[in-house]
């Protein structure tokens, strides 16, 4: 038996000595933006389940409002806008996917909040790209008109969201007394609603039109005026890496440019000729805007020419075309009493 | 009297539950509106697989049907029961409405090389061995046909889905879980301390451990600790994390097999001069395993069903799949049809292997 432990001993020896060179500290820091480069791919974490942002076509791809915008990443960083992978995951998942840097950059309808975007979660936002807030959806013979009107009666929310927090607080404020009922999925919420076990569905109002459109008669259903909360949607991507965010920025903030200067998928190549020294600017003919970001000079053009500006994306997937028929309300333009603004490009 | 029973029995059923199956056939019949399964039919069974290489899964499938049709033909009984009901599926996809002309022609060459290598099977029923060790060989040949295996264009992992994963995932990490589970079941009756410990500790841990942690463990947690450069394909570390979680399962009911076994048998094979390996190779495993197989398939029908976990993490399997459509705001509204699309499925797979299973039963105490 002596030699049958020294060999057990010898074996777990060995296997320790293997483990620890496995856990050898990893190479050294480089930026995302080199990275991705060096790869040839930018691989994103998208949403696949919210309806308008993220959704799987019958051939087998992904569309939708934030695929549009991880679209565009790939289309600045490698001149390409389907060098992109998309991962989809549930959120917590693809949060952790973030933080271990399994994913670049995270497109998952996210709201920006002050303890996701401190150092102790690690992740920083990019600039938001869709303005939502919490909305509650009735029966239009409910004889629901504003808040104080859901006195006794039963809410529907998804269970561990912001949106559930954000009832509670609001309607405490009011000192309405209301009976929430928690589901795990939208699909359980619906079949309740329709069968009147509840009287009102909370959530973020751009996901509360969709819905609307998957009810029976979506005629019925009204969503009321007031919202109950801020919900600024934004990208995310991992701490700690200022020339990556940067890229992020500056790539997302040249659609929202774009739509102000007026410059669409179409009219772009006139635009290419223009003598206003911003545009030409803007449009990487004159400066090295692109250089200093870490990307090439003409990288809005690649932009624009893949994906279009903000306003034409914004319609492809949510505007007056789709089901959706989604005001732009927040998300105008700033000088249109909105809330979408770019920083000058110079 | 026994028919009286049974048709006051029936009766009585039937007008209990006779709103219920009014209502569905009604939904089945008028309400629902199937063509969101046709339009997709292609997503659900193979996710993202690009359309132009489907053709690779075809063939895969083919290799399978001449495979199961030759070895009915040798085998007869109990692989008819496995045979019989995948043609009749196949059968039924063709008169399906939806089904596209295409894969309709494919369908009918799968069909006919069932019946062609029953054929086979027929007439050279000594080619039992062979054939047997070709089904070994046959899983990792389609898998290197899928990926491209560097000779066609590469289709990554990511990009397979629907019906196709979930099918994959459940039948490699049950294959791998098997050799991983006799393992762990020696290892717990070894008589050297590190190995019974060892196995003691993985099988305690695993079972009290939920199948949903040991996976995001696999996926998230694993590459903080290993070395960033090893980096695995995401399918295959979800794979390995079913293996892993299934196989402390299988150990358990391995050991029950081989406590089945009487101890007059391990004291034979040690009067005949058998050496431990030899014992276990040629006198209890055999006998283990025909006495287990029941449980082994309704652990693999466990397996299979919770596969649909991997939603979560991020592969589209059936239900992930099903998930997304019905978040396409075209099919917004029809999350019924897909989800009683996707139950049937399930259900077809799961009844099949628990009629296979009956089938082995039968076979065996028939043997004895």
């Amino acid at each position: 038996m002596r030699r049958v432990a020294l060999i057990q001993l010898v074996a777990i020896v060995m296997f320790l000595t293997v483990a620890c060179q496995h856990a050898a500290p990893p190479k050294e820091q480089k930026s995302l933006l080199d990275q991705i480069q060096e790869r040839g791919k930018v691989i994103a974490g998208v949403s696949s389940t919210i309806p308008g942002f993220g959704y799987l076509k019958p051939d087998g791809h992904y569309e939708g409002f934030e695929i549009d915008f991880a679209k565009a990443i790939a289309a600045a960083v490698l001149g390409d806008p389907d060098a992109v992978e998309l991962r989809t995951a549930g959120m917590q998942e693809s949060l952790v996917s973030l933080q271990t840097g399994q994913i670049d950059i995270l497109f998952y309808s996210v709201t920006w909040t002050a303890t996701r975007d401190s150092s102790s979660v690690g992740l920083n936002f990019a600039p938001t790209i869709y303005y939502d807030g919490q909305g509650i959806m009735v029966r239009n013979n409910s004889g629901i008109h504003n808040l104080k009107d859901l006195e006794g009666k039963r809410i529907g929310v998804i269970k561990g969201t912001t949106t559930e927090l954000n009832l509670t607080d609001q309607l405490r404020k009011l000192g309405v007394h209301y009976q929430p009922v928690v589901f795990d999925e939208w699909i359980a919420a619906k079949e309740a609603y329709e069968k009147g076990s509840i009287d009102a569905y909370t959530a973020d109002r751009s996901s509360l039109v969709a819905y609307r459109t998957a009810l029976s008669t979506p005629s019925e259903h009204r969503i009321l005026r007031e919202v109950l909360s801020k919900e600024p949607l934004s990208p995310a991507v991992k701490g700690g890496d200022d020339q990556w965010l940067d890229a992020v920025k500056w790539i997302l903030f040249a659609t929202i440019q774009a739509e102000e200067f007026g410059i669409t998928k179409a009219n772009i190549d006139q635009f290419l000729q223009s003598q206003d020294p911003q545009i030409a600017r803007f449009l990487g003919q004159e400066g090295d805007l692109g250089k200093h970001l870490g990307l090439s000079p003409d990288f809005t053009v690649k932009v624009i020419k893949a994906v279009g500006n903000y306003g034409e994306i914004y319609d492809r997937h949510l505007g007056p075309g789709t089901v959706f028929d989604l005001d732009r309300g927040l998300n105008a333009l700033w000088t249109k009493g909105g809330l979408m603004f770019s920083p000058p490009f110079r | 009297m026994k028919w009286l029973r049974d048709a006051i029995l029936l009766l009585g059923f039937t007008l209990l539950l006779w709103p219920v199956i009014l209502k569905t056939a009604n939904w089945m019949g008028w309400e629902a509106d199937w063509s969101v399964i046709a339009q997709n039919s292609k997503i659900l069974f193979s996710g993202q697989y690009p359309q132009g290489e489907v053709w690779r899964i075809w063939v895969g499938l083919s290799m399978i049907s001449l495979w199961l049709g030759i070895s009915w033909g040798i085998w007869k009984e109990s692989m008819k029961r496995l045979a019989l009901p995948v043609l009749l599926c196949f059968l039924f996809f063709i008169f399906l409405p939806f089904s596209s002309s295409s894969s309709k022609a494919w369908l009918c060459l799968e069909s006919s090389l069932i019946l062609t290598g029953y054929w086979i099977g027929n007439y050279r029923p000594k080619w039992g061995k062979r054939i047997g060790l070709i089904g070994v060989f046959l899983l990792p040949i389609c898998f290197l046909l899928l990926t491209g295996a560097s000779i066609l264009p590469s289709v990554e992992t990511r990009l397979w889905g629907g019906f196709l994963l979930t099918l994959f995932t459940s039948v490699i990490s049950f294959l791998l879980s098997l050799p991983l589970g006799v393992m762990l079941a020696l290892g717990r009756k070894s008589e050297w301390p590190a190995f019974r410990w060892f196995g003691i500790v993985y099988i305690e841990v695993v079972q009290g451990v939920p199948l949903l942690a040991i996976l995001f463990i696999a996926q998230y947690i694993l590459p903080l600790f290993i070395s960033y450069e090893v980096s695995f394909d995401p399918l295959w570390k979800i794979i390995l994390g079913f293996a892993c979680f299934n196989a402390a399962y299988l150990a358990e009911i391995f050991r029950g097999g081989l406590q089945a076994v009487s101890h007059d048998q391990y004291d034979a094979a040690k009067a005949l001069g058998f050496t431990d390996w030899q014992m276990m190779k040629e006198i209890i495993l055999p006998q283990a395993i025909f006495a287990i197989l029941p449980s082994i398939l309704s652990q693999f029908i466990a397996l299979f069903k919770s596969t649909s976990l991997v939603t979560i993490l991020g592969f589209t399997d059936l239900v992930g799949i099903g998930k997304k459509i019905a978040s396409n705001p075209y099919y917004l509204g029809s999350y019924e049809e897909v989800f009683f699309f996707i139950s049937i499925l399930y259900l077809f797979i799961s009844t099949l292997i628990s009629y296979v299973c009956r089938g082995i039963e039968k076979s065996l105490s028939r043997s004895r």
